[in-house]
């Protein structure tokens, strides 16, 4: 599901439907179904280079499974976080040399989004280390658990 | 146990929150006070005054990158690690500050 709020844009996928086993592959593939299924456009490529950039300056795996990557795009005017699960583990390089299965990804505007992301992304691994959040993600079969989860986490935006 | 700490990273924000609730948790599970400043991208957060480091019992330093105004933990009883190991296990962190300062 896609929707878009006054903060930012929201994509939430319980089930990503995937054969892709790399995190390169993944993130390609995951940048994909978001723009299709998305209200707003925006080039892809150019978000996947700027995420690859920044995951080549040290991994993005949280640990517990879950990875935050996250990059720019010069055609959004709000952020967009999208949450997604994957059937299966992928290697991320994590910390704690867990796959990864929870996929929270990060798009900022190029333009004045610095403070933005930083909130964003201070906001989200502050709160993804709570053990009820990680256990209600990784029990969240549907788009719609998944989601009242997500809002909590990005509520005191 | 009153413990200060200050979390601090090098790529920039993400485990520097990470550790701070990683302290955070352990800490008051453990049944401490405890307040926790970052020092991430965004600068100094949730500030240490000189009156709760003073009353602090340790001060935590969790940091890969040399801190902001540093000079306020001089002369305070502390203990510095490295970021990841704040984020993977706090909880031994502070058990053996229980230990040490028992």
């Amino acid at each position: 599901m896609f929707e878009e709020q006054d903060a930012l844009f929201l994509y939430i996928n319980a089930n990503v439907d995937t054969q892709q086993q790399s995190k390169e592959g993944i993130l390609k593939e995951v940048l994909k179904l978001i723009q299709e299924s998305s209200s707003v456009t925006f080039d892809r490529h150019e978000v996947y280079r700027s995420v690859k950039e920044r995951e080549e300056i040290s991994t993005t795996g949280f640990g517990e499974g879950f990875a935050i990557p996250h990059g720019k795009s010069s055609d959004l005017n709000k952020p967009l976080v999208a949450v997604m699960k994957l059937a299966y583990g992928v290697d991320w390089e994590a910390m704690d040399e867990e796959e990864v299965n929870t996929v929270i990804l990060l798009i900022v505007p190029e333009e004045n989004g610095e403070a933005q992301h930083l909130k964003l992304l201070s906001k989200l691994s502050y709160n993804l280390m709570d053990d009820e959040i990680q256990k209600a993600i990784r029990e969240a079969q549907t788009d719609k658990a998944l989601h009242s989860t997500v809002q909590a986490m990005f509520t005191e935006l | 146990m009153k413990i200060v700490a200050v979390t601090a990273c090098a790529t920039g924000v993400a485990h520097t929150f990470m550790a701070k609730r990683a302290i955070e948790d352990a800490a008051k599970k453990r049944g401490h006070e405890v307040k926790v400043e970052t020092q991430g991208a965004t600068g100094i957060e949730n500030t240490l005054t000189r009156k709760e480091l003073e009353e602090a019992d340790i001060l935590i330093l969790a940091t890969d990158i040399k801190l902001a105004r540093s000079e306020r933990f001089e002369n305070i009883k502390k203990v510095t690690i490295p970021v990841a190991t704040a984020i993977k296990n706090a909880n031994g962190v502070i058990k053996k500050i229980e230990e040490k300062l028992a």
